[in-house]
């Protein structure tokens, strides 16, 4: 059974003014835990930086973290370098203590208030939602017994998400051609809209009525809405990256002994950037770590990447030995396994993996050289 | 907290030396709760501070129950209670009567490596059954070829006495078995009673012997074993397992004499971390290993990525 997750609009859309939102986040922050988008450190010198770096000094720059203050909020941010993916799912986390012969202890997340993960653009809302279907247990071959992860659950459980429609486009975002933005429809508990002097609000769930009980709210009007569809229309003509999706599942699956692969195997450095920062990446790896004495240790598990050599390797060989097959892992699989596995595409559309290839593999190029030579 | 990733801690009841690296470790959960498995499926067998390994599970499915007056005909002699550590570790338990099951281990990584130090009486963690079967449906009333590689006997083994005890139900059965030398290969003191069985044919090959030691039975690859086949493709069904290059000759070489793709069984070995089809590192393709195999057919697995298939 998939997660049930918060639905589409139950009611009519609100209006929160600018001036507002302050008041608003204070009294979240008062009730909640509140992640959001914030500016880490200085930017370097405009100085420095060539037109084409801003995109990259941007996504740098601005991460989710807890916040004190609606003041730290920067939610006019085009992409952040890790998606809130982390919050639900940490990059590293121990799942249980042990003794010598005294068996395994869980450690349960820590879950002291219920969370709100503030701003969080369609496509990593939607990457959370595909998520849900891997660690959830819409995976039909599994059993009932195994069909959902513990940790994942408990966190996701406890979070409440508040969407927020991207302002800007960035250079590599193709959410649009993935069908997972920059409009939203599902998933989310409430869904802001900056329409310039305001937000347009939109209620996703019961949990999200209940967050804008504080809320100094009017009622939107027809104009308000045309703005947001207006604005959603712009962000889509302005997204310069397009990924044909018309049976590319298909497509992929015959091609895979395509040239490109062959090429690109010289180029990727099998680095694992782009599996880092994929808000869709669910691989993980389990490693036991016993203390000095030998008598107590913790069994961990950390993100893993199917571009780690190690990643497929069995006594005996290695499935994915060469960079060639671990790169048409990560494309085939977010392109075209993934539809198999869990009846929707594994790519959002994000475009982080574009912009933290050091090498600048770009999987929507992959994709049309590929479509080219297909007809 | 509902958690599949928690392993339930298991008591060695015996060891059993098949080969110079491969023990048969004898098992019962020190819970005393119920394990019911379905041949061809496997455990996440583990050690706290090695980690654990996806193994499969050797023994009979209905071993049942362990007690003083049963033997089990499939595997090590195991007397209840045998031996005074594994007895006190269970004492406590008012549990008197349990399920036991085996897993066939060659030392070969990290976590099997220290399996292979443990003694009777030791505790191992166990995560599971997880996994497909053998096709114990589409294979009643046909003849059944299985062909096994050294260690890949070891969970095709559970389904030989899946019909050994349900002999009406199947009809002839020809165990192809090859391993790399005679003193490779798996279950011998066993083959005997194998062989004294209804319609069964058991035919062993080496890929070379040692000097000085005597071999009554062929040498070559598994597949010059073909010859010696008697099932007609049209009524039997094929099971294999063992490493995967063997297995990939084995499949032409079946589909050569006429078996259909949807009749070839292959149990295929990934790397595994949870079992449960989250840890992303068994897939081939859309598949998982660990829930939509190991057993697949080779029309599921023909024209995937990343296998010697």
């Amino acid at each position: 059974m998939v997660f049930k997750s918060p639905g589409k609009r139950e009611e009519e859309p609100k209006i929160l003014r600018k001036a507002n939102l302050a008041l608003w986040v204070r009294s979240l922050i008062q009730d909640y835990e509140v992640i959001g988008p914030i500016e880490k450190g200085p930017r370097p010198e405009p100085s420095v930086l060539g037109p084409e770096d801003q995109g990259l000094v941007e996504g740098e720059g601005i991460a989710f973290r807890p916040i004190g203050s609606m003041n730290e909020l920067a939610l006019n941010y085009i992409t952040t370098m890790l998606s809130p993916k982390e919050f639900l799912y940490p990059p590293r986390e121990v799942l249980f203590t042990f003794r010598k012969g005294e068996g395994f202890t869980e450690v349960e997340p820590e879950l002291n208030r219920k969370r709100i993960i503030f701003g969080v653009h369609p496509c990593d809302l939607n990457a959370i939602l595909i998520l849900d279907r891997v660690f959830l247990g819409s995976y039909e071959a599994c059993t009932e017994l195994s069909r959902s992860d513990g940790y994942y659950r408990a966190r996701r459980e406890n979070t409440l998400l508040v969407a927020l429609t991207c302002s800007r486009v960035g250079e590599n975002c193709f959410c649009a051609s993935m069908g997972f933005g920059p409009s939203l429809e599902e998933g989310y508990d409430l869904l802001l809209t900056d329409l310039n002097d305001r937000y347009l609000v939109e209620i996703g769930s019961i949990s999200g009525r209940e967050m804008l009980k504080k809320a100094p709210l009017e009622e939107a009007t027809p104009q308000d809405r045309e703005t947001k569809e207006r604005k959603l229309r712009a962000l889509e003509e302005e997204m310069s990256k397009t990924v044909d999706t018309q049976d590319l599942p298909q497509i992929l699956r015959r091609n895979l002994r395509h040239p490109v692969w062959a090429r690109l195997k010289d180029i990727c450095l099998a680095c694992a950037n782009c599996t880092m920062v994929c808000p869709t990446c669910y691989c993980y790896d389990m490693v036991d770590r016993m203390e000095l004495d030998l008598e107590k240790g913790v069994r961990e598990r950390a993100w893993d990447s199917c571009f780690n050599p190690e990643f497929a390797q069995v006594h005996g060989g290695n499935f994915r030995a060469g960079r060639d097959s671990r790169l048409r892992q990560f494309v085939c699989h977010k392109m075209s396994y993934w539809t198999e596995q869990y009846g929707c595409f594994g790519c959002v559309g994000c475009g982080r993996c574009i912009t933290w290839c050091p090498v600048g593999i770009d999987i929507t190029e992959i994709i049309r050289e590929i479509r080219s030579d297909a007809g | 907290m509902r958690n599949p990733l928690k392993p339930r801690d298991a008591v060695i009841m015996a060891i059993k030396r098949e080969t110079y690296d491969v023990l048969t470790y004898t098992l019962v959960l020190k819970d005393g709760g119920e394990f019911s498995f379905k041949p061809g499926q496997f455990n996440m067998v583990g050690l706290p501070g090695m980690g654990e390994a996806p193994i499969s599970i050797s023994s009979k499915p209905s071993r049942l129950p362990l007690s003083p007056s049963t033997e089990p005909f499939d595997g090590p002699l195991v007397l209840w209670p045998q031996g005074q550590r594994a007895q006190d570790k269970l004492r406590t338990s008012a549990v008197e009567v349990r399920e036991s099951f085996d897993h066939t281990i060659r030392s070969v990584g990290n976590v099997t490596r220290a399996l292979a130090n443990l003694e009777e009486g030791d505790e191992v963690m166990i995560r599971g059954p997880y996994g497909s079967s053998w096709p114990l449906d589409e294979a009643r009333g046909k003849d059944i070829l299985i062909v096994a590689g050294g260690i890949g006997l070891a969970p095709l083994r559970p389904f030989i006495f899946h019909i050994f005890e349900n002999r009406a139900d199947f009809g002839y059965l020809e165990i192809l078995y090859g391993a790399r030398t005679p003193d490779d290969m798996l279950y011998t003191q066993e083959f005997p009673q194998w062989r004294k069985q209804e319609k069964v044919k058991l035919l062993l090959t080496v890929d070379q012997v040692p000097e000085g030691e005597a071999w009554e039975y062929g040498i070559g690859v598994v597949t010059e074993l073909f010859d010696f086949v008697e099932i007609p493709p049209a009524s039997g069904i094929a099971l294999t397992c063992g490493p995967e290059i063997m297995m990939r000759f084995v499949t032409m070489g079946l589909l050569q004499r006429g078996f259909s793709p949807g009749r070839v069984y292959l149990s295929v070995e990934r790397r595994m971390k949870c079992g449960i089809a989250h840890c992303g590192h068994c897939q081939i393709g859309p598949k998982y290993v660990c829930q939509d195999g190991p057993v697949f057919t080779y029309r599921a697995l023909r024209g995937l990525p990343d296998t010697l298939l």
